[in-house]
């Protein structure tokens, strides 16, 4: 349970709106960008965000703004 | 919002960039650290990544693309900056834009047009007149207006006005004005004064207020004629009033009208000249400064048509074009029966002003032809007030 409650609390701030846009927040570098595939590093966490067309719409110092058909979100780590 | 980011991104500019290479993320990884907007970033091909970024990012950008080994193609700039910079050498482009700008911020303080609300044009040509005394009018600079003077001048040289106030409205002055009631004129009953006749006539109704009779129902009297006396005569003594009596006579009033049977008409050649004048705001410029009228008989026509905005609205600055068309004079002969016509219809229009509220009884009309000319007479019997006061000088 405690290792569970930890465990979410490292979990990235994410807000998906529909399947078209994603938000990722407290993200430390871009890893691998295809459109079909874009890899984020957040803190020890990597976030995988599957879909089409993806596209980084607006990059900030922590937050990636990815529009597109968002298929699935995957955490490894 | 987003037109506002947009615009901000027109006005800083910005640049189309080409990431070429493997490692186009740690690129966009390393821009992001070191807090560098990207937007718009989109793999193109297998390779290349392509990003908006602004132009002020360009200089920071080399280190970081040696950092991470990917090299780097600007395929667009795009902007204010880039604009400026291309056309940097067009002075008349610049000078344009500054002397609009300058006439822009001129013509705001300037006034365009002068209302004055519900008032009658007499007032308002009053009210005006006053103004441009003033110096406010169309064209006055608003910055250097005195309201309060202005106020006061009105109220001052205007006896009858009780309320101004001078609004701007934008470019547009309001004046309103509000003017006060007038008295009605005071009757004079103390003065001691007999009542003549004021034409010669027969009384036909009689009514004393005040004052003794010295004339009765159905006598004929002339002009000057003492019809009410002011001095009473009583048991206890003399003593003088201000006769005061409505006295009706029937009397005779006799209008003629001559026409003569030829008549001078005017009639256009059909050449004509034309001076032109601009106008701005209440100056006057002439347009055609050489110009003198070459003929010795003309008609003058003047239009003044104003530049206006699609609504209507009228702009301070208009021309006016004055035609002169040259004319010549002819002699026409005109029938008895027309000349007979057209001195009763002048005769019609003198007796409408005349007559009005007047009791008339009977008309008898007379013409008579000469050679040269057609006389209507006209003998009407009216019933009308003969009363006129006369006011005399009376000592103990």
């Amino acid at each position: 349970m405690k290792e569970s409650l930890c465990g979410r609390s490292e979990l990235p701030p994410i807000e998906l709106a529909g399947n078209s846009r994603i938000l990722v927040g407290a993200c430390d570098g871009i890893l691998e960008y295809e459109p079909e595939t874009v890899k984020l590093r957040a803190g020890k966490r990597l976030v995988r965000i599957n879909g089409r067309c993806l596209d980084l719409c607006n990059l900030s110092e922590s937050t990636v703004v990815i529009r597109g058909t968002v298929i699935s979100v995957e955490f490894e780590g | 919002m987003t037109f506002l980011w947009s615009w901000l991104r027109w006005l800083f500019g910005y640049a189309v960039l080409e990431i070429q290479g493997a490692y186009g993320e740690r690129f966009i990884t390393l821009c992001m650290k070191n807090e560098i907007d990207l937007w718009e970033i989109r793999r193109v091909c297998p390779g290349i990544i392509r990003v908006k970024t602004f132009l002020f990012s360009k200089k920071r950008f080399d280190v970081l693309a040696r950092k991470s080994g990917v090299t780097l193609e600007y395929k667009e700039e795009i902007g204010l900056p880039v604009t400026l910079k291309r056309y940097r050498l067009r002075i008349g482009l610049f000078l344009g834009i500054g002397l609009y700008l300058l006439l822009l911020l001129l013509f705001s303080r300037i006034v365009w047009s002068v209302e004055i609300p519900n008032v009658n044009p007499v007032q308002e040509k009053r009210i005006r007149s006053v103004l441009l005394d003033e110096g406010f009018g169309i064209g006055s600079f608003i910055p250097w207006v005195d309201y309060k003077n202005l106020r006061y001048q009105l109220m001052l040289k205007e006896d009858d006005i009780s309320f101004v106030s001078v609004n701007m409205n934008g470019c547009r002055a309001m004046v309103e004005v509000r003017f006060s009631e007038t008295a009605p004129p005071s009757v004079d009953d103390g003065t001691p004064c007999n009542i003549v006749a004021s034409r010669d006539g027969q009384i036909v109704s009689m009514l004393v207020q005040t004052g003794m009779r010295y004339a009765k129902k159905g006598q004929t009297v002339q002009k000057g004629d003492l019809l009410v006396g002011g001095i009473m005569d009583t048991r206890l003594g003399y003593y003088v009033v201000h006769a005061k009596a409505k006295i009706l006579a029937r009397v005779t009033d006799v209008q003629s009208q001559t026409e003569s049977l030829t008549r001078r008409i005017s009639q256009r050649t059909g050449r004509r000249v034309i001076r032109r004048e601009w106008r701005f705001f209440d100056k006057t410029v002439n347009a055609t400064p050489w110009f003198s009228c070459p003929y010795d008989e003309y008609d003058v026509v003047t239009e003044t048509k104003y530049l206006s905005f699609g609504d209507g609205e009228n702009v301070p600055i208009a021309l006016t074009e004055t035609y002169y068309y040259e004319t010549y004079s002819q002699e026409e002969s005109i029938t008895p029966e027309e000349a007979e016509e057209l001195a009763r219809a002048r005769l019609d229009e003198i007796d409408r002003l005349r007559f009005y509220g007047v009791e008339v009884e009977s008309v008898n009309e007379t013409v008579s032809v000469t050679d040269r000319s057609v006389t209507v007479t006209r003998v009407r019997s009216v019933i009308t007030d003969i009363c006129e006061d006369k006011t005399f000088y009376f000592e103990d």
